[in-house]
């Protein structure tokens, strides 16, 4: 290997680098402290993800295009997609540290395995190498196979590990397959140049696809199974609600945030290879969309029946995969009128990639703010159930008060940054002429306010007489707190002024 | 379009000081329940101080936008922060202003979460007057959207024993209305800029691009011109929120369960949003959907005939009532009816009768939940068969119960009449055979208003109502400033009129006859 050539790449790799020490130290300190303070761990783990964040943005004016090893994309949409998983990260580390289930023993690996997962993220998001893309994202899923059945004692969690396990594999089999079908046609793994490949055998106005468009089509739907199940889109979402409910909470928080972050970074980059306006974009398009709708109309549905806080929010979390994959839809889909439909042709100000990412940013901070409320209530009042939690909300109004916050951003209400988010997914989808999915799509979000405020009422609007359960010791740890306060004011300040994340949003190449 | 911003910031002051107000009680101890309360009369009463200053300086020959304020706020997507008041507007921000700084009053007795309470009050101000006062679509979006939280835990926590299905349902309906005014807030967006030119929010600039056609080569649907998918989707949302037949189910079960202050709030302000959004962007954005070629079109039909079926619809099912809160809620369905004929009239004589009317049902419905909640408190049930002979045993609260009763029929001489009677000979002159058929309405309402002064205040006095005190001294502070304000509005309808006036006929040339 020539050094010389290598040592710029090197230099442009510090996150991945600083990254991966932090595993390793996780890992010695927990060899060194081992059967006692678990929690130093838990700082050395949050102090390396604080140095990743900060050299995150440090370096991301330099994200200028580059190619590093010939094999990842230096530029700033990997740059964006890293700072979310690093966030996300940082917020699942500090979660970690305060959720009773792990104040038991020998936990100290938990940090390193998170930790690598994170790494296999950051590998993902900026690869466009579909070997490096599989070794990233198996990285990233093993990782949190074993993450999920952390709970040893629990039985629940050892189902969770199998069903997340048996089905990742086979969806992972469906996706390379694709893979190897890609490479058949194309003869490289390689995104740009199998992007070269797909617009010549997808030549408009030919009438119908050829042979080798047809094998092009299996082959990324056989991709999409396998991304499908990495985001929880419905038809692939089985795994997903015994999977965040049995699985440790931080746990759940990591799977539903980073690793989906993660995953939709890795999709944006896949569909970003799709030629656009081709005759195949089109039928990419109506695929999605219809996936999408499925995705947020069955997610929504099945979430007004759910008592356990952890699995609304899975059924919740397959909804907003629907929305995001609306954005994805609008994004690939042909501009409308330009067959002189009476139409006026549009200048995109947002594409729909644009506006996922948007939307993925919003999705991290209403998300981890929800599921660290829920560990919270769940370590105060013993109990996941929303139900039990009636009239408990006068207990612990600071949480209760953040809570609904993050639901109002779930629901998409201003002035929250979940409200920005689906204003900026629905503008492309209407854009590009998919009026019908742009209603489904707010109606949608009228039905989430049902089971979102669901929470909301038990907490605050059942009567305080029916709060017979007995609160544990109040124990509110100040970096909790913090976070819970930050994120909040997250949301609401990112809905109140979110110039600088749209214009950041705006200059992604997507 | 901007001539000059208004150097003191006089609107935004008002929207935003009880912001201020919500700040101040959160720093209090939840204990000090005096201090809470003081705090919040104080900031509600600044707005409402704010409000009197305005309609001092208010010009009133002048039809344009007064008061502005203009920021940048997203400059990516032209969002500014803009705002400005008509004579449109101004007077519902001054009734706003006024309802609030009462409802603090009336609420003085709230023991249950103080604290929160009148946060959430204060931050409800906040919502409504910025509806009012926004000149930008997207900000008008937020505020109106603003409203929802608070009044979903007002009436969820403080509210009556079927509580929390009527605080959800109120947040679904109204959260269903406004994802259609999201969509047609998205869509007019994205087309305001034509194929090349800069996109705007500006309710200023979409209400002159729409009236010189801007919006008339979207994109078909369901063969469905865009421009009517716009103005359906809007209406949809606004329609919800008045209520119009068939959405109004939301509203009796809100208003009935909602504590007194916020059913007044309810009925006194918020149906009003939902005739002034029809105005200021249905009717001003796309007028061409109800005026085509010197004539109204069969949707200006439609606005009229959902006008009939609240008026006679509400009247009757108001008649059916037993509860005397239920009885007023309909009634306000059949009043919003007059708002919708006097809309749907496109003439200078209709929509001074609609605005009237939104004004001065503002205060006589105030009025009128005002006074079922003295009796509530006194009696602890709202049966009207239970109740009769009041005259005797409480005669103060008895005659301005009589006042705000005739107010709220349309008595000549009272500010209810002014409303209803304009909105009537306004709509004759469109659409005569439904404006003969609206009178059903109106005699109904005055029927079951007479029947419910018969069965209550007199007939055999009830034993166990003779205990009752008559008005206090805080229900007495409350119930005055609207009766006088109903009493003058009455003799001096001119005093709003002539606030108004200038406003209206800059949105009745748009459907002139040439």
């Amino acid at each position: 290997m020539n050094w010389d050539l290598y040592q710029g790449d090197l230099a442009r790799m510090w996150p991945e680098i600083i990254l991966s020490v932090t595993a390793l130290l996780a890992l010695v300190s927990d060899l060194l402290l081992r059967g006692r303070d678990v929690r130093i761990t838990g700082w050395v783990t949050t102090i390396g993800v604080l140095f990743t964040l900060f050299w995150l943005c440090r370096d991301f004016g330099d994200a200028d295009g580059s190619r590093l090893f010939g094999i990842m994309v230096h530029d700033r949409f990997a740059m964006f997609f890293k700072l979310l998983i690093a966030l996300g990260l940082l917020a699942v580390t500090l979660l970690s540290m305060h959720f009773r289930g792990f104040q038991r023993d020998g936990i100290g690996e938990y940090y390193s395995i998170l930790v690598i997962a994170a790494v296999g993220g950051f590998f993902l998001v900026s690869t466009d190498h579909l070997l490096l893309l599989f070794l990233a994202l198996e990285t990233l899923s093993i990782s949190s196979y074993v993450l999920a059945g952390f709970l040893k004692r629990d039985v629940r969690s050892s189902e969770a590990a199998i069903k997340y396990l048996v089905y990742g594999v086979l969806s992972s089999g469906a996706m390379l397959y694709g893979f190897s079908l890609l490479y058949g046609f194309a003869g490289s793994l390689e995104l740009p140049r199998i992007a070269e490949v797909i617009r010549a055998h997808l030549q408009p106005g030919e009438g119908g696809l050829t042979p080798g468009g047809r094998g092009i089509a299996i082959a990324v739907i056989l991709a999409l199974a396998g991304f499908g199940y990495k985001v929880a889109v419905f038809p692939f979402h089985f795994w997903a609600p015994d999977v965040y409910e049995g699985a440790p909470t931080p746990v759940t928080t990591f799977l539903a945030v980073v690793s989906k972050a993660a995953s939709f970074g890795m999709i944006l980059r896949f569909f970003g290879a799709v030629p656009q306006g081709a005759d195949g974009s089109a039928t990419l398009a109506a695929v999605l969309a219809a996936l999408a709708a499925c995705s947020m109309t069955f997610g929504n549905l099945a979430a007004m029946l759910q008592d356990n806080a952890k699995r609304l929010l899975a059924y919740s979390s397959i909804a907003h995969s629907g929305y995001l994959l609306a954005g994805i839809a609008a994004w690939v889909a042909p501009a409308p009128g330009a067959a002189g439909s009476g139409a006026a042709l549009l200048d995109l100000g947002l594409t729909g990639g644009q506006a996922a990412a948007f939307y993925l940013a919003a999705y991290v901070i209403m998300n981890l703010g929800a599921f660290a409320v829920v560990i919270y209530l769940s370590n105060r009042f013993g109990t996941e159930s929303i139900g039990g939690w009636a009239g408990l909300g006068w207990k612990a109004p600071v949480a209760s008060a953040a809570l609904v916050v993050f639901l109002l951003s779930l629901t998409g209400i201003p002035p929250t940054v979940g409200f920005v988010g689906k204003w900026a997914l629905l503008q492309p989808i209407w854009a590009k002429g998919l009026h019908w999915l742009a209603v489904v799509f707010v109606l949608n979000a009228v039905v989430s306010l049902f089971y979102y405020f669901r929470m909301a009422k038990s907490l605050l609007l059942a009567g305080e007489e029916e709060a017979l359960a007995s609160p544990r010791a109040h124990s509110f740890a100040p970096e909790l707190a913090t976070l819970l306060v930050a994120l909040a004011a997250a949301t609401l300040g990112l809905g109140v002024s979110f110039r600088w994340l749209s214009d950041l949003v705006l200059g992604l190449t997507v | 379009m901007i001539e000059s911003t208004d150097p003191s910031h006089l609107l935004s002051w008002l929207t935003l000081s009880p912001l201020l107000g919500v700040l101040a009680i959160l720093l209090t101890p939840k204990e000090k329940h005096d201090v809470i309360k003081t705090l919040a009369a104080t900031f509600t009463g600044i707005p409402l101080a704010l409000a009197i200053w305005m309609y001092v300086r208010f010009e009133q020959g002048k039809a344009g936008y007064q008061f502005f304020d203009d920021f940048a706020w997203v400059e990516s997507f032209n969002i500014r922060y803009t705002l400005g008041i008509d004579g449109l507007s101004a007077p519902l921000i001054f009734l706003t202003c006024l309802l609030l700084f009462f409802a603090v009053f009336s609420s003085w007795g709230v023991q249950k979460g103080v604290k929160g309470y009148f946060m959430l009050l204060l931050l409800l101000e906040v919502g409504i007057n910025g509806v009012f006062a926004s000149l930008d679509f997207f900000l008008f979006y937020v505020y109106w959207e603003l409203m929802l939280l608070p009044m979903y835990f007002l009436i969820g926590i403080w509210g009556g024993s079927r509580r929390e299905y009527a605080a959800i349902k109120f947040f679904l309906y109204t959260l269903a209305g406004s994802v259609l005014i999201l969509i047609a807030l998205i869509a007019m967006y994205l087309h305001s800029g034509g194929a090349t030119g800069e996109r705007t929010f500006s309710l200023i600039e979409l209400a002159a691009r729409g009236q010189s056609g801007a919006f008339e080569q979207g994109p078909p649907l369901l063969g469905l011109s865009f421009k009517h998918w716009l103005f359906l989707f809007l209406f949809i949302g606004f329609a919800i929120k008045i209520p119009v037949f068939p959405f109004h189910t939301w509203l009796p079960d809100a208003h009935v369960e909602a504590p007194t202050a916020i059913s007044v709030i309810l009925a006194g302000i918020l149906l009003k949003l939902g005739g002034y959004g029809i105005m200021r962007l249905n009717m001003n954005v796309l007028p061409s959907v109800l005026w085509e070629d010197g004539a109204t079109t069969v949707w200006a039909t439609g606005l009229a005939l959902l006008g009939l079926v609240n008026c006679v619809y509400g009247a009757f099912v108001a008649m059916a009532q037993t509860d005397f809160k239920k009885l007023v809620a309909y009634s306000s369905v059949a009043h919003m009816g007059f708002v919708l004929l006097g809309m749907a009239a496109l003439n200078k004589t209709g929509l001074a009768g609609a605005n009237l009317e939104m004004f001065n049902h503002g205060t006589s419905s105030a009025m009128l939940f005002l006074l079922v909640g003295v009796i509530y408190d006194r009696a602890h049930h709202r049966e009207i068969a239970k109740f009769g002979g009041l005259a005797g045993q409480m005669p103060m609260y008895s005659g301005i119960a009589f006042l705000g009763i005739f107010t709220s029929l349309g008595l000549p001489g009272l500010a209810g009449f002014w409303g209803e009677a304009l909105a009537l000979i306004g709509c004759y002159e469109q659409f005569p055979k439904i404006t003969v058929l609206s009178t059903i309405g109106l005699i109904v309402t005055a029927a079951f208003f007479l029947v419910t002064i018969r069965k209550v205040f007199f007939g055999p006095a009830q034993e166990k109502h003779a205990s009752f005190p008559d008005l206090s001294l805080r229900e007495w502070t409350c119930l005055a400033p609207f009766g006088a304000l109903c009493i003058l509005l009455g003799v001096a309808p001119f005093l709003l009129t002539k606030w108004m006036q200038p406003s209206i006929d800059l949105l009745v040339s748009l459907f002139s006859k040439s």
